[in-house]
């Protein structure tokens, strides 16, 4: 502790011990009494710290005004009480990315019964673009190969409808 | 207590919050002035982020305060985005302001002081203003102080001492 470091103290943390920093309160305190030496170091030092003791004084007539703790309370507790009484609401929802994509294909609202109906539609008009897309000519095996994916695709598109039934 | 409130018990929550309101408000109403509607709000914001988001907390690195007045300056920050207050969260220094005139030494000049210093605290840049509630006002060590700004002790006196300076100038604080 010197008195560079009993200056910064000061700027930062004001006149009253109370609030410097604990590990350094003693060996301060010890130093704060020489600031009665007839030194030009020390007579800057009771000028700081005078100055500072007219801000605290000032701090300290800055009061919150009573406010009802009790009924802010009462309506924190209440919004708890009635979560809690709800089932499954206690945590909060889960806002995973499966669980946000899966949400908005199977969707528990009927107003947001476009979103399997459009996901459905999507997958119907993909494999009519990929057959379309097909070369004309062919082998068996290939038609056949396509005809499998096509078939899986309606498949699949059904599915979604029924799992939302 | 705290396993309890992460377990879900209501009755550990309720305690909890008695304890720990009336630091919370206050740091709140100091932060977004004493006449702004939505310290109540906020309050029970702070609250309701305690019980939903308990499983975050964890006792053996912070205090269960030094949570909670993170929790409560995060909401403030929040606060002035949504009213475009970017002046209050602007992390420089703010700008000395005119000497105001000395207050008579009287009631009512002790009163309109009181005012006064709530202004000017209210002027400070967030750090500044956050830095000095929370050291000054709410009791808390400067450890907890510099880990709710998420700096240094050092950045802390630093932003603690800019405060007391804006102040100073502000409410023209001499030597007697």
């Amino acid at each position: 502790m010197n008195k560079s470091r009993l200056e910064q103290i000061l700027n930062a943390y004001g006149a009253d011990s109370h609030y410097w920093p604990e590990h350094e309160k003693a060996e301060a305190l010890v130093l704060i009494r020489t600031m009665d030496d007839p030194d030009e170091d020390s007579q800057t030092l009771k000028q700081q710290f005078e100055h500072a003791q007219q801000l605290d004084i000032h701090l300290a007539k800055n009061q919150v005004p009573d406010a009802d703790l009790a009924k802010l309370k009462m309506r924190i507790v209440s919004a708890v009480t009635l979560q809690s009484s709800e089932p499954n609401s206690i945590a909060e929802p889960n806002h995973d990315l499966l669980d946000r994509l899966l949400d908005w294909f199977i969707p528990n609202q009927t107003e947001k019964l476009w979103q399997p109906t459009f996901a459905a539609a999507l997958t119907l008009i993909a494999g009519i673009l990929i057959g379309s897309s097909l070369p004309k000519s062919v082998s068996m095996d290939e038609e056949l190969y396509y005809e499998n994916e096509i078939y899986l695709l309606g498949l699949l598109a059904e599915s979604v409808e029924v799992s939302y039934e | 207590m705290i396993t309890a409130l992460q377990s879900g018990d209501v009755t550990a929550y309720e305690q909890l919050v008695s304890t720990h309101l009336q630091p919370i408000n206050h740091y709140i109403r100091r932060m977004l002035g004493y006449q702004a509607n939505e310290t109540d709000d906020l309050t029970q914001e702070v609250f309701l982020k305690l019980w939903h988001k308990s499983s975050q907390f964890n006792p053996d690195k912070a205090k269960l305060t030094t949570w909670l007045h993170q929790l409560a300056r995060n909401l403030c920050i929040d606060h002035f985005r949504r009213n475009k207050n970017w002046h209050l969260l602007d992390p420089e220094d703010a700008e000395p302001v005119a000497k105001s005139e000395t207050e008579p030494d009287s009631l009512l000049g002790s009163l309109r002081s009181a005012e006064h210093i709530q202004a000017a605290i209210k002027s400070l840049p967030e750090r500044q203003r956050s830095a000095l509630i929370l050291c000054h006002y709410q009791g808390l060590s400067n450890k907890q102080a510099a880990d709710i700004l998420d700096t240094s002790v050092e950045a802390l006196e630093s932003l603690l001492s800019r405060a007391r300076s804006n102040l100073k100038q502000r409410l023209a604080v001499t030597s007697t």
